[in-house]
């Protein structure tokens, strides 16, 4: 989710500069970050599979881990990826 | 310089200190002063609207300026300390991220992220006078006076450039490490300190020698730092570890890492050196922490993603800069020691449906819906955008 004037340009310049894909979505008035009570970013929203909010924030590994773990309990027992030498870049 | 458009009222005028109650220099339905009830732990003085993106800051206070770079229209923007107003703007390269001030040669260096340039402006004609190049992405810039250089950690180059700043050249590029930014220089011991936000480090630079003397690991993405002569420290605010570390400046090493709020990306450090403050980009506050007890000692509310700090030496006011809100917040700090924190409270929405959105998608240029999501986890993700 993007937000703010220009979004698409400058959306799109970030994703190439950084490698990202996947979808990207322009909020160019900010108004739904504003809807959602977004204060600033990095600002990560969990939905689960009804459709309700789980978390809001978590911008560390840690609290980013707990969110996920919440939303998907099997990643609890997931080793592999809750290993204490894997780091957020692992992730890619 | 460019005009802006005077800032519009949202309240009744608050007199400032010293001032007459009545100003006639400000007309009707212009002035930013914000009237707030006056709070224990703040008074927000105004909010001050500026360019885009609005993100470094400096203050002249000679010449009762602040400086604010703004990084996605491309300009600075200069504000009238006494009377809070906008003055005007200075356009200069792309995506101004930080600018420093040589009081003596009367220049303001500005540090462009995407035009991998610096910006020379003169203060007397508040024109630019020249760009000098330098290693790709430089975002953090900060004067030597003793020497008259200019110090930018260019994260493209892994390095900090050096320029003089009499005759404007790029004398060399020192090594630093991996996404280098955040810069700080210590007049007392001829160091630099660069953070390096991809490695999780911070250089340290001899700055006569000019050569690096030690890396020191940190937490995780370190952004801005600051010094604090009262307590010969300095401070580095990290942004992916919602933490501020403390390096001592005599022995060079870290000593403390405090806990603040989400995100912070700046840090300043109060008049009186009695407190640091830390911005928390990813919450739209402030954090307040003791410069003696290292406690966080509260948190205040100001704009959206809030990024660079400068405090005015005369009225002790301080300038955040919120680069979402694409205002400054001008903040009088009652703090006099840590204030109770409240119980966390989760988000509002937690546990509610989330609203619903028709919005654009960047690459198919389609209206996508959040029905399409129905039925699935997934997680929103708001990123760097602001």
């Amino acid at each position: 989710m993007w937000e703010g004037t220009g979004a698409a340009k400058e959306s799109a310049e970030y994703c190439a500069r950084w490698g990202l894909e996947g979808t990207v979505l322009l909020d160019e008035t900010a108004e739904y970050a504003r809807r959602l009570g977004v204060r600033g970013v990095p600002t990560n929203v969990f939905v689960d599979d009804a459709g309700i909010v789980r978390t809001l924030g978590a911008s560390t590994f840690e609290d980013l881990l707990a969110a996920a773990c919440q939303l998907e309990p099997r990643l609890e027992d997931d080793s592999d990826v809750l290993g204490a030498d894997r780091m957020p870049g692992d992730f890619d | 310089m460019g005009r802006l458009p005077r800032a519009k009222v949202d309240g009744v005028r608050t007199p400032q200190p010293g001032a007459p109650a009545e100003d006639p220099d400000i007309p009707e339905g212009t002035a930013c002063l914000i009237p707030t009830p006056r709070a224990s732990t703040h008074r927000l003085v105004a909010e001050i609207p500026v360019g885009l993106g609005p993100e470094g800051a400096v203050i002249d206070a000679a010449r009762r300026r602040l400086y604010v770079t703004c990084s996605r229209s491309h300009e600075l923007t200069v504000v009238d300390l006494d009377s809070l107003e906008p003055l005007g703007t200075i356009a200069v390269g792309r995506e101004p991220t930080d600018v420093a001030l040589d009081q003596g040669r009367r220049r303001m260096f500005v540090c462009d992220l995407l035009g991998s340039t610096i910006t020379v402006i003169d203060l007397q004609t508040g024109e630019p006078v020249q760009t000098v190049d330098v290693p790709g992405y430089p975002s953090s810039v900060v004067f030597d006076p003793t020497q008259g250089l200019v110090y930018c950690g260019c994260a493209g180059g892994s390095a900090v450039a050096v320029i003089d700043s009499d005759t404007l050249e790029l004398l060399e590029t020192i090594p630093a490490g991996f996404g280098a930014g955040g810069i700080i220089y210590d007049d007392d011991r001829q160091r630099v300190y660069c953070a390096n936000f991809l490695a999780d480090t911070v250089t340290v630079i001899d700055a006569e020698q000019r050569r690096p003397l030690a890396t020191l690991e940190v937490g995780r993405a370190p952004c801005a730092m600051t010094i604090n002569p009262a307590t010969a420290s300095a401070y580095l605010v990290n942004s992916a570890s919602d933490t501020v570390t403390r390096i001592d400046l005599d022995s060079g090493e870290v000593v403390q890492e405090i806990r603040v709020g989400r995100g912070p990306v700046g840090v300043g450090v109060s008049a009186d050196g009695r407190r640091i403050y830390a911005g928390n980009r990813a919450e739209g506050t402030i954090s307040v922490v003791g410069a003696h007890d290292h406690q966080e000692w509260s948190r205040i509310p100001v704009g959206e993603a809030p990024a660079g700090f400068a405090v005015d030496p005369v009225t002790g006011y301080v300038f955040v800069s919120n680069a979402g809100s694409n205002t400054v917040s001008v903040i009088e700090d009652l703090l006099t020691g840590p204030v109770a924190a409240a119980e966390p409270v989760p988000h509002p929405l937690v546990g509610q449906p989330l609203p619903q959105f028709a919005l654009p998608d960047l690459r198919t240029e389609s209206l996508r819906h959040s029905l399409e999501w129905s039925e699935r986890k997934f997680i929103l993700h708001f990123f760097a955008s602001w």
